[in-house]
């Protein structure tokens, strides 16, 4: 009678535990977080160390100068430069965001311009967010120069109808 | 209870038996469940445990099926367990040579909103076929196949640029880029508190989202966010850019194109780095030939991986019905071009041309790529049969001359190789030569807009570099005479010497802030750094160069179809009846749109708010104060034969001079009140105009600086005083439009300072681009009519002999024309105008198939970049208007 009821409670067991072994396995936040086998481990081990020796030897190179005071700027070119964006961006919906990436000194000729460096974000909606990098006139907010343009690879043009102008 | 003897069950324990199982049997149930929206997919089988594999695609759909009307993809019919990586997740570093870039190269996401790769389960990648996981793990294979491949083919460029043989031309590619790490989309890291000082390089990661929701359906690379974006949407949510491994392969192009033209904006001497501000990208306009060149190279590398000769088969095509050929021998063409002699899909004829829509005639930097891809195409196929090499051996031959020629016009530090960086020698990085793209400060704007990369560039610079790494180094069979046909059969012949002998400008620091620059050359330059010129003197950073002080002619007996044509058949078509000189569009709403797209697409264009705007514009189809207006040129070709990529230029350049050389203050309120000396600007006589008894200065031949025949060196315009008040240099390029200032007695063509003053009155804050906004870049003359950066070019696709541009885009083009932004620049009014004021604006235009465009028609000689601020490389328009009320 009390070994029918210790089979009964193990088997109980054993069916509980089993469940919850396969309800665990199949949280959704315990994929990502399965812990990776003995080798598997070994081998991000040797790849992050190698990682971080590499980074370590780039630096041990660099060259540590005098730090040089940050350029004047007017502390309100970012607003301004957001306005001006938004602003012109109304009429096709779309919106811009700005996100400085430092303050820089570009020469021109023999002297230094003091700019500041700002990634800007316009989003027209549907994923289709253009991205490119600026410079920015930090005393009115004005974009001097951009690169790094988003490529779009099926690009729909501007049209426009044009009169014939003879002067 | 129940059950037999052996095993006696209370009520009780039954049902707690029963509730068990009931758990176990709907866990194992959650197990086996298809993937919902949105949750993650769990691997299926454990077959592919610890072998790194999983099931993937090699083709699309269309390829693989052999169906070419397929409709909706069964991807398990195209799938067969593959190694994809032993990496716990999908992100891995790029491996060059020795090194290896210092962050992940690239990881493969979901979408946008996803963060973290998908990690393997215990080492095997086997999800369930046709979901996102699925999707993941062939982005990963497929861009990690490209890679590697890439790479391969990188290390044979760089030892054959720097290391085989002798060196006969500078090798363009970087030498040290093992330092520099600018194999990849490399960065300097800059000191937050000091832009210049650089800490050291590093790596970007590139995320390849393969699920990237985007409507409409398309793809997108994003280099200022390291971003490749491979399209999905719900519309047809079984379509995803990432099943056609030749699109993923297209995108990853665009990225190596970024990579090879940037690699030499890293400079390294132990311990220091030096990065260049910008970045140089291949395209700039929503069409021009720079952009053209950069998706043939990209359809090409769709069959430098996979050895197909037609692209986008599955995603463009099936539904789109825009995928593309490689080759004139495929079905697509119809018979319309053909590999016999003549029948190539050439330049500039088949600029337009649309092989799923043949009489169309668009602008689109796909259709004109398609002359490039099928070039290279064939250049690889050669040289299979030329030099008896395989299709890796060959394309690896072809990825060398691309490297070098993307080294070269991608460089920002303007120096063209190492062998010219005196940054590598210790010194100051803004001395020295420079060859390419003008000086360091104004490389962005040359390589870009004054003198880019166009189809005639690009195929001299890789002319030179076929002969000298392919001809000279690795097989000499495939002859000068070979490379020089090949490149005829398509058009590309467009130059009439190889350029070896570049010319340039030297930079010498002579003290007390002055510095010298003075005309050079490769060997000039040479034998000013090096005193010896032997392959026995190791000179870093190459030990074997020694320049050839010559420049090798093409032979012209191999131009059958490549047509040079002089600029004087290039014609503004003023007096021409029947054609319309321009087009214009003064509509608010159409110029809002453009104005705001602009800005989307990252070519800002700002405004004078206040003294210009769309506010003002009235659609009465003539230029009035206040409004902002949209300006084709409507050039004419007056010659027999087809002109390409006609570029005209709205943006400043040298064609004035200072009415007293000692007088060079920028006129603004603060240079008045302290009495400076006030420069005033008179226009040089170009082509007779404006005669002298109009104040045209006439040429007299003193070529020094501030005077007309003199073009700047550096084009650099406005200089600090030691109090910051700003002077104009010398020969500082002007804006380009005169006013005619009339009296009783004389019509005088004058600088819009002179007559802002005189005339109207007008304060520096009353004028276009006022120091409110210009700041130190302000310039009076530029203050009633100012053509608006970003928008100050148009380039044209072709223009058909005897035809003007509209007429070779359609047969009606009398009562108004419906165009592209690129064909169109845009002109702000000053509204303080006085209606009646008349004004000159001297654009200048070229295209690329011009003999004397490029080369001084009497010397034969290349223009050296800083010719490019003058008039000789143009024709020079006068668009002359009124401005009415």
């Amino acid at each position: 009678m009390k070994n029918k009821k210790l089979i009964g409670i193990a088997l109980l067991l054993i069916i509980c535990g089993v469940s919850i072994y396969f309800i665990s396995r199949n949280t959704e936040e315990n994929i990502a977080q399965e812990k990776p086998t003995i080798k598997l481990q070994k081998k991000m081990n040797t790849r992050k160390t190698s990682k971080v020796e590499v980074v370590q030897e780039k630096n041990k190179n660099t060259h540590k100068r005098e730090v040089a005071s940050t350029p004047a700027s007017s502390v309100k070119w970012k607003s301004a430069l957001l306005n001006n964006l938004n602003k012109s961006l109304a009429s096709i919906s779309a919106t811009a965001t700005v996100k400085p990436m430092g303050a820089a000194n570009l020469r021109v000729g023999n002297k230094l311009r003091p700019v500041q460096h700002v990634l800007v974000s316009v989003n027209k909606g549907k994923g289709n967010v253009s991205s490119y990098e600026a410079f920015v006139n930090p005393k009115t907010g004005t974009i001097l120069r951009t690169w790094n343009q988003t490529r779009f690879e099926n690009q729909v043009p501007i049209t426009m109808t044009l009169k014939p102008f003879r002067p | 209870m129940f059950y037999g003897r052996a095993f006696k069950f209370t009520k009780k324990a039954s049902f707690a038996i029963f509730m068990a199982s009931t758990m176990l049997l709907s866990s194992c149930q959650e197990a086996l469940q298809a993937s919902k929206s949105g949750t993650r997919e769990d691997a299926i089988s454990g077959d592919f445990y610890y072998t790194g594999n999983g099931y993937v695609y090699e083709s699309n759909p269309i390829i693989s099926s052999g169906y070419s009307s397929l409709s909706y993809p069964n991807m398990s019919d195209y799938v067969s367990a593959t190694y994809v990586t032993e990496l716990p997740y999908l992100e891995t570093p790029c491996y060059f040579k020795f090194g290896q870039t210092n962050e992940d190269c690239f990881k493969v996401l979901n979408n946008t909103s996803t963060s973290i790769p998908l990690q393997a389960n215990n080492g095997g990648w086997d999800y369930t076929v046709g979901s996102d996981e699925f999707y993941q793990v062939n982005t990963f294979y497929h861009v990690n196949k490209m890679l590697k491949r890439f790479y391969q083919a990188l290390e044979g460029a760089h030892a054959t640029a720097h290391t085989y043989g002798q060196n006969l031309v500078p090798p363009a590619a970087k030498y040290d880029i093992e330092n520099t790490l600018s194999f990849w989309l490399a960065k300097g890291l800059r000191d937050p508190n000091d832009y210049d000082n650089i800490l050291g390089v590093t790596n970007s990661t590139l995320n390849v989202y393969s699920k990237c929701y985007l409507d409409p359906f398309n793809a997108y690379y994003s280099p200022s966010e390291n971003k490749l974006c491979l399209g999905w949407n719900d519309t047809n949510s079984f379509l995803y850019a990432a099943q056609d491994p030749s699109v993923i392969y297209h995108e990853l192009g665009h990225v190596l194109v970024k990579v090879m033209m940037n690699q030499r904006n890293i400079s390294y001497n132990m311990p220091s780095y030096h990065a260049t501000p910008f970045q140089s990208e291949l395209g700039s306009l929503f069409y021009d030939e720079a952009g053209a060149i950069n998706e043939g190279v990209a359809d090409w590398f769709s069959y430098f991986v996979n050895g197909r000769t037609h692209f986008g088969e599955w995603a463009l095509g099936r539904f789109f019905n825009a995928s593309r050929a490689l080759t004139e021998d495929d079905p697509i063409h119809d018979g319309r071009v053909s590999k016999s002699s003549g029948e190539r899909l050439a330049y500039p004829e088949y600029l337009h041309y649309d092989p799923n829509d043949p009489d169309s005639s668009t602008e689109d930097i796909h259709y004109a790529g398609q002359i490039i891809s099928h070039y290279l195409t064939s250049l690889t196929e050669d040289l299979k049969t030329t030099c008896s090499a395989s299709h890796e051996e060959a394309g690896d031959m072809v990825l060398t001359v691309l490297n070098e020629t993307f080294a070269e016009v991608g460089d920002m530090s303007a120096k063209g190789s190492d062998v010219f960086d005196q940054f590598i020698r210790s010194e100051d990085v803004n001395l020295g030569a420079f060859f390419t793209n003008m000086n360091n400060q104004q490389a962005y704007l040359w390589g870009h807009q004054v003198n880019p990369t166009n189809f005639r560039k690009f195929s001299q610079i890789l002319a030179k570099n076929i002969n000298y790494n392919i001809t000279n180094k690795s097989c000499s069979q495939f002859t000068k005479d070979k490379s020089e046909k090949l490149l005829d059969e398509y058009g590309l012949l467009l130059f009439k010497n190889y350029g070896e002998n570049k010319k340039g400008v030297m930079f010498t620091d002579l003290g007390g802030g002055n510095i010298q620059k003075t005309d050079t050359t490769y060997a000039d330059a040479f034998s000013d750094m090096f005193t010896n010129c032997s392959t026995n003197h190791f000179i870093y950073p190459v030990d074997n160069y020694c320049p050839l002080g010559t420049n090798t002619l093409v032979n012209e007996s191999n131009r059958r179809n490549s047509v040079l044509i002089a600029k004087e058949f290039l014609e503004y078509p003023d007096n021409r009846d029947g054609v319309s000189p321009a087009y214009i569009v003064d509509e608010r709403g159409p110029i809002e749109t453009l104005l705001a797209n602009l800005l989307y697409e990252g070519s800002p264009v700002q405004t004078s708010e206040g003294t210009a705007g769309v506010e003002y514009n009235n659609n009465n189809i003539k230029i009035s104060p206040g409004e902002i207006v949209g300006i084709n040129i409507n050039m004419f070709n007056n010659s027999n034969s087809t002109m390409g990529g006609v570029q005209i230029l709205a943006n400043d350049w040298d064609h004035m001079k200072l009415d007293d050389p000692s007088k060079t203050y920028v006129n603004r309120v603060e240079n008045r009140n302290d009495a400076k000396d006030i420069a005033n600007w008179s226009p040089c006589q170009i082509d007779g105009w404006p005669g002298v008894d109009e104040n045209g200065v006439a040429s007299d031949g003193d070529t020094t600086e501030g005077n007309c025949d003199y073009v700047t060196r550096d084009n650099f315009v406005v200089e600090l005083d030691g109090t910051n008040n700003q002077k104009y240099n010398l020969d500082a390029s002007q804006p380009i439009c005169l006013v005619q200032n009339s009296s009783e007695n004389e019509t005088l063509w004058v600088s819009q300072d002179f007559h802002r003053r005189t005339e109207l009155g007008l304060e520096a804050s009353q004028c276009l681009n006022p120091p409110a906004y210009s700041g130190d870049d302000f310039n009076p003359n530029e203050c009633l009519i100012r053509f608006l950066p970003g928008a100050d070019q148009a380039v044209l696709g072709k223009i058909n002999p005897q035809k003007s541009w509209a007429q070779t885009l359609t047969d009606d083009s009398v009562s108004g024309l419906t165009i592209q932004q690129n064909a169109i620049t845009l002109m702000e009014v000053n509204k303080r105008i006085r209606p009646g004021t008349t004004f000159n604006c001297r654009l200048r235009a070229r295209f690329t198939n011009c003999s004397d465009c490029f080369e001084d028609a009497d010397s034969g000689e290349e223009y050296a970049d800083y010719e490019m601020a003058g008039a000789k490389p143009f024709k020079v328009i006068n668009f002359k208007f009124t401005v009415v009320d």
